[in-house]
């Protein structure tokens, strides 16, 4: 038994070897990494299917080669190195980082890691080396590297903010932008930090909608982010900023940051905005055209109106005088009645007309002063005198010191009372009570002032009361051309003075004319410059 | 042949000529000075036509027209005598039967009041 034992054992023995080896043999040939025998010059003994797969040799063209012709130029000079300390047994192995240059002639980055196989006596027999495909990990932190050169040099800001909003990173552009080092903003939260407000999106005007707690709002909802953003600088200075945000993810797909990429828009903005205000000028202005046209078409209807009325009598007293004497039948009475007719509605056609011609004169800044002393009371009871006989169902009353002087121009200033006592007595018509009054407040300055209890004027009408064809009272009631105080507005302020209208508690107007006093016997002197000459 | 005319107007001139050239005619004429007052006198007769201006003080013609057209009883023709550009429309505005543009003819104002006069 012991030696049929002594026969069997070997052979047991070498069995056992035999299995061992092919288990060897094929887990060498089917593993999922590339491994290979070299000769310590480097000769490859044997290569794996992997091997010749990262190589792209097939396996009798890879063992006519060496690992050094193998190796990417670059990299040969550390392999060289490392495989001599190896073989001097400084290292049991070493693991690098390196190049092939692949059949096809492509660089391939792998991992390799070399052992060295020493033979019974401990002299060093072969090199044992495992090769790993490492080069799509190496292209994509290429990619990132590059990527991160180029978010450094980057005009834009590029911030990336955890969930709570505490910024991570923040590039040289944002420091940039915003005046804040990257010492100082990392771990600030980016919405206090820069005093975030979203704006409207549609009209883009500086007028918050939204806090940047917002954006985070519509960032969990939606992925991302996009629109317009008001921020702070560090000097305290806004700015506009169009804003794109993502949500970064993890492998797991679990969101953890957010990528903020801002540019600065101000300047846009601005000229945004100086091109809507020059828009809106030009709008304006258009409209105030329109204006102007639709005023001046309205003014000469009135005007057409207004001197088609005293026409209408003028012509039909001429004609009755003409049928009256035609047919024989013309008589004292009869003429004095048309005639009279005929004169009044001259003189109203004749007013008429130098309204329009004053106008004209003042449009084209070629109406003059003539000043003098002038004694206003004088020119009050003239006027008020002229004013009662015209009218019997006004009582009209006058108040007047003994003498107020003023230096100005006594027809034009006849004119612009003359033009208030009509407006008195035009908005009352029911009669009444028309005071006017003379008195020198202080020594500088002579007020008159004409009272009456009529209609007064609608507040919606006072504001345009003195504008060219302003009108007191609507189309149903006559009111003249609307030129009598615009044009008495501005005599009297061609005199120095200024004509106002106020409209007491108790019911009609007050209109309020105040000049400049004169002493008695100085030189007279026209208000020069102030009418243009 | 004789007609009764109610000139409403607020222009003397114009009531004054209109009653002078009907006057001679042989016909009556009454003056307003404002729809107001031609209201107050439309309370006691009836003329055979009124001749009324638009644009006056205290009452407009608008509201005079408004207001005698609510009235009971039978009602006399108005005729618009008016300045205004579109003289027709201002009597279609009231439901005039007629108008007069001013200024107009003395010829066409014998014509218009004619043409209400009763016949004999």
């Amino acid at each position: 038994m012991d030696s049929f034992q002594k026969i069997v054992e070997p052979q047991q023995l070498e069995e056992q070897l035999r299995e061992s080896e092919e288990r060897y043999r094929v887990s060498f040939e089917q593993a999922a990494v590339g491994m290979g025998h070299l000769t310590l010059e480097g000769h490859w003994l044997r290569a794996n299917d992997r091997l010749c797969g990262i190589t792209g040799y097939a396996r009798e063209e890879l063992l006519r080669l060496t690992w050094q012709s193998l190796t990417y130029p670059e990299d040969l000079a550390d392999g060289i190195a490392a495989t001599d300390r190896l073989i001097s047994g400084e290292m049991a192995r070493y693991t690098q980082d390196k190049r092939y240059l692949r059949k096809d002639g492509r660089p391939i980055w792998v991992s390799i890691t070399v052992a060295l196989a020493r033979r019974g006596d401990g002299t060093p027999d072969y090199l044992i080396t495992v090769v790993e495909d490492i080069d799509a990990r190496k292209q994509n932190e290429e990619r990132l590297l590059r990527q991160a050169a180029l978010i450094e040099r980057a005009h834009d800001a590029f911030i990336v903010r955890d969930l709570g909003g505490a910024i991570l990173s923040w590039n040289p552009a944002a420091e940039a932008l915003y005046g804040w080092q990257p010492v100082e903003a990392i771990g600030c939260s980016t919405h206090e930090l820069l005093q975030t407000r979203v704006l409207d999106a549609i009209g883009g005007r500086v007028a918050g909608v939204g806090t940047g707690a917002d954006t985070d709002v519509a960032l969990a909802a939606h992925e991302a982010w996009e629109g317009e953003l008001e921020h702070r600088r560090r000097d305290g200075t806004g700015l506009v900023v169009d804003s794109r945000q993502v949500l970064l993810r993890d492998e797991a797909g679990k969101s953890v940051a957010v990528l903020e990429i801002n540019r600065d828009i101000t300047a846009n903005k601005q000229a945004e905005q100086e091109r809507e205000m020059l828009l809106e000028a030009e709008r304006s202005a258009r409209a105030a055209a329109q204006q102007a046209l639709h005023s001046r078409d309205e003014f000469l209807a009135t005007a057409a109106h207004e001197l088609k009325t005293p026409l209408t009598s003028l012509l039909g007293f001429s004609q009755t005088l003409c049928m009256l004497a035609d047919e024989g039948r013309f008589d004292a009475a009869r003429a004095h009645r048309a005639v009279y007719g005929m004169q009044v509605q001259t003189d109203r056609f004749a007013k008429l007309v130098d309204r329009l011609f004053d106008l004209s004169l003042v449009e084209t800044g070629r109406m003059r002063l003539a000043c003098a002393p002038t004694e206003v009371g004088k020119l009050c009871r003239t006027v008020v005198t002229a004013a009662q006989v015209s009218t019997p169902r006004h009582t009209i009353t006058l108040a007047a010191p003994e003498q107020a002087w003023v230096s100005g121009d006594t027809r034009r200033l006849e004119q612009v009372l003359q033009h208030l006592m009509e407006n008195a007595i035009k908005f009352s018509p029911d009669g009444g009570a028309i005071d006017v009054t003379v008195e020198p407040p202080d020594a500088g300055t002579v007020h008159v002032t004409v009272r009456d209890h009529g209609l007064g004027v609608p507040h919606e009408r006072r504001q345009h009361l003195f504008e060219r064809f302003g009108q007191a009272h609507g189309d149903s009631y006559r009111s003249g051309l609307g030129l009598g105080l615009y044009l008495g507005r501005w005599i009297v302020e061609q005199h120095g003075g200024q004509l106002l209208a106020q409209f007491p508690e108790d019911g009609g107007s007050l209109f309020r004319v105040i000049l400049p006093t004169r002493v008695p016997g100085a030189t007279a002197q026209p208000e020069e410059g102030r009418d243009g000459m | 042949m004789a007609c009764s005319v109610l000139v409403v107007d607020d222009d003397p001139q114009v009531r004054d000529f209109i009653e002078l050239a009907l006057a001679d005619r042989g016909h009556t004429v009454l003056q307003a000075e404002h729809g107001g007052a031609a209201l107050a006198l439309l309370d006691s007769m009836t003329p055979d036509v009124i001749l009324l201006d638009m644009r006056m003080p205290v009452v407009d013609g608008w509201e005079f027209a408004r207001r005698y057209g609510a009235r009971a009883g039978c009602k006399a023709p108005i005729v618009v005598m008016t300045a205004a550009v579109d003289a027709a429309n201002r009597a279609a505005e009231i439901h005039a039967p007629d108008f007069l543009a001013k200024p107009f003819d003395l010829t066409a104002l014998y014509e218009c009041v004619a043409q209400y006069t009763p016949s004999a």
